[in-house]
């Protein structure tokens, strides 16, 4: 991350986006133009676009994080500080986030315990549920969250919650371990950190990575009964919307209309 | 031994499959070398769960090669496990275990089990010496067994939950002896272990007594699901059929629970079908023709 914000010039703690921004134009600006070129002048600039652009998400990423603690720091500041003159029974400013701010910090321990209870047991929404009932947004709170993000398959946030952790707590072993071993994982996985989408990757769930982030996360190959042992599949939602489709095709064929929006 | 402890054939992933074969390969070829040919014909997939259990809690990854196999001398040859301590050690078992269940076949009196004893007499003699312990355990374990079955033949089968218990306690002996297998071959067998191991036995225990109902019933030996003189009416089957189901659910909850709290790092596809998988759709199977008469279905591929 140190070697994007040299490319671009900027200072790491003190680039704003809109910085970031101009500055990632006007490298790429060159490059833009000649990517249409044939042969080898065109693939060398899509090839220096990606870069640049890979770049470019690891500076808003590394900026992110950076005003996500700060932004944590000053809303943490503010409790504190109403905590003292004991005013946060009204409420306080900075903390409109959940109803029950006056037991969140005292009962953070409890709560963080029974987030990561709930998560053991799979039973993930709840787990949110309670997580996000949960106002303090400690660095244990960004590992709980990017785990139960983890957990749906949900890499790309998690990585981004696991980071918020690590740059929060940066001393602790079990953020950075875990982070280590997600990077790891995305690396193998072969398109780098930038899986922007949210959803179950495929085949991911019959095969068995070997991953021992396995607090957490205990996936077993077949451990799902109901993704292997199916009965009949005739009655599906999909194999509905289907039939429905192809009726209206042929429908349509023969110069009526069965659904008539398309 | 029985064979109701298998993978889920048609929900398998086929390197998994390869490797199960690999392993089970590896146990015929051990116990053909370490005693004999026609000590080969004793190997069972029973006895291969065993193995990679043991695997897993000694640590040890295999070594596999490409060998022949004796049942099929013409073609290619198959991955096979090569042999090591671990197998070593599950063979003799498998000898062991073997031999006290002809025994207790000889006992309930099938006397053609006789000269199968004499062939195999040899080889118990020499897995006796090398396993003490685990041969003392079987034998002990099967002569309660027909000690309780005695006793049993005349407990009264009144309501559901009476007979669900009494079944489980005449389980408890073969899975004592499943334990004391357990222990024998995994070097550092825990707790966990061990409960998975007797849930295991019970459930094999109640398999087979589900699946030789008919027999049972025909040939007038014991069965814990039936009694002197009971018909095996709809009515009934449909009971036992419940009871049974009950029971052996609960026993693959305790065992997929105490699965999941292993470490496993050796062969885990193969154990995770096994233990999610293949104990449910056996049961399925033998519940759904329980009562009946076993007709043998063609092997799926």
């Amino acid at each position: 991350m140190r070697d994007s914000f040299e490319i671009f010039n900027l200072n790491k703690d003190t680039a704003t986006k809109d910085e970031l921004y101009t500055a990632y134009r006007a490298a790429i600006a060159d490059y833009e133009f000649k990517r249409f070129e044939p042969g080898e002048v065109g693939t060398e600039a899509c090839e220096k676009l990606d870069e640049f652009k890979k770049y470019y998400n690891d500076c808003k990423q590394s900026i992110d994080v950076r005003e996500a603690v700060n932004t944590q720091k000053a809303t943490d500041e503010q409790y504190y500080k109403s905590a003292d003159t004991q005013s946060y029974f009204t409420g306080g400013n900075a903390y409109n986030r959940s109803s029950n701010s006056q037991s969140s910090s005292y009962g953070a321990a409890a709560d963080f315990n029974s987030v990561s209870a709930l998560i053991k047991k799979s039973d993930l929404d709840s787990a949110q549920k309670e997580l996000n009932s949960i106002s303090g947004r400690t660095a244990e709170w960004h590992y709980l969250q990017s785990v139960i993000y983890y957990k749906r398959h949900w890499t790309a946030e998690s990585k981004q919650e696991l980071n918020l952790a690590v740059e929060m707590e940066p001393t602790n072993p079990k953020y950075s371990s875990a982070y280590r071993k997600m990077s790891a994982q995305g690396a193998q996985n072969g398109n780098g950190s930038y899986t922007y989408g949210s959803g179950q990757q495929g085949g991911e769930k019959r095969s068995y990575q070997a991953d021992d982030w396995d607090n957490y996360d205990n996936r077993r190959s077949y451990r799902n009964e109901s993704d292997y042992r199916r009965g009949s599949s005739t009655n599906t939602a999909c194999n509905c919307c289907t039939a429905l489709c192809c009726a209206d095709t042929c429908c349509e064929c023969m110069g009526g209309d069965c659904i008539t929006c398309c | 031994m029985f064979g109701y402890v298998n993978i889920d054939r048609p929900n398998i992933l086929f390197k998994d499959y390869n490797l199960y074969k690999a392993y089970y390969c590896g146990l015929c070829k051990t116990l053909g070398t370490r005693y004999s040919l026609k000590a080969r014909f004793s190997v069972n997939y029973d006895i291969t769960l065993l193995t990679l259990l043991a695997h897993n809690f000694q640590k040890t990854e295999c070594q596999i090669a490409h060998e022949r196999c004796i049942a099929h001398p013409v073609g290619r040859k198959f991955c096979v496990v090569q042999n090591d301590a671990v197998q070593e050690i599950v063979a003799d078992i498998n000898i062991i275990l073997g031999w006290y269940k002809l025994c207790d076949n000889v006992i309930d009196g099938e006397t053609k089990y006789k000269a199968v004893k004499a062939v195999f007499a040899r080889e118990f003699k020499k897995a006796n010496a090398r396993l003490p312990e685990v041969a003392e355990a079987a034998r002990f374990g099967y002569e309660r067994q027909c000690k309780m079955e005695e006793r049993a033949k005349s407990a009264p089968m009144d309501n559901e939950a009476a007979i669900k218990a009494y079944v489980l306690r005449l389980s408890a002996p073969f899975s004592e002896i499943m334990v004391a297998a357990g222990i024998a071959a995994c070097k550092s067998a825990d707790d966990g272990l061990k409960r998975l191991l007797h849930d295991l036995g019970a459930w094999v225990y109640i398999v087979d007594a589900a699946d030789d109902l008919y027999e049972d019933t025909k040939n007038k030996k014991f069965n814990p699901f039936n009694r002197e003189g009971q018909v095996l009416t709809d009515g009934f089957k449909a009971i036992i059929k419940n009871i049974a189901f009950e029971t052996l659910s609960l026993l693959e909850h305790n065992i997929r629970c105490e699965y999941d709290a292993m470490d496993i790092t050796v062969a885990e596809g193969c154990l995770s079908n096994v233990i999610y998988l293949g104990l449910s759709a056996k049961r399925e199977e033998v519940l759904s023709r329980i009562g009946e008469e076993k007709i043998k279905k063609p092997k799926l591929r």
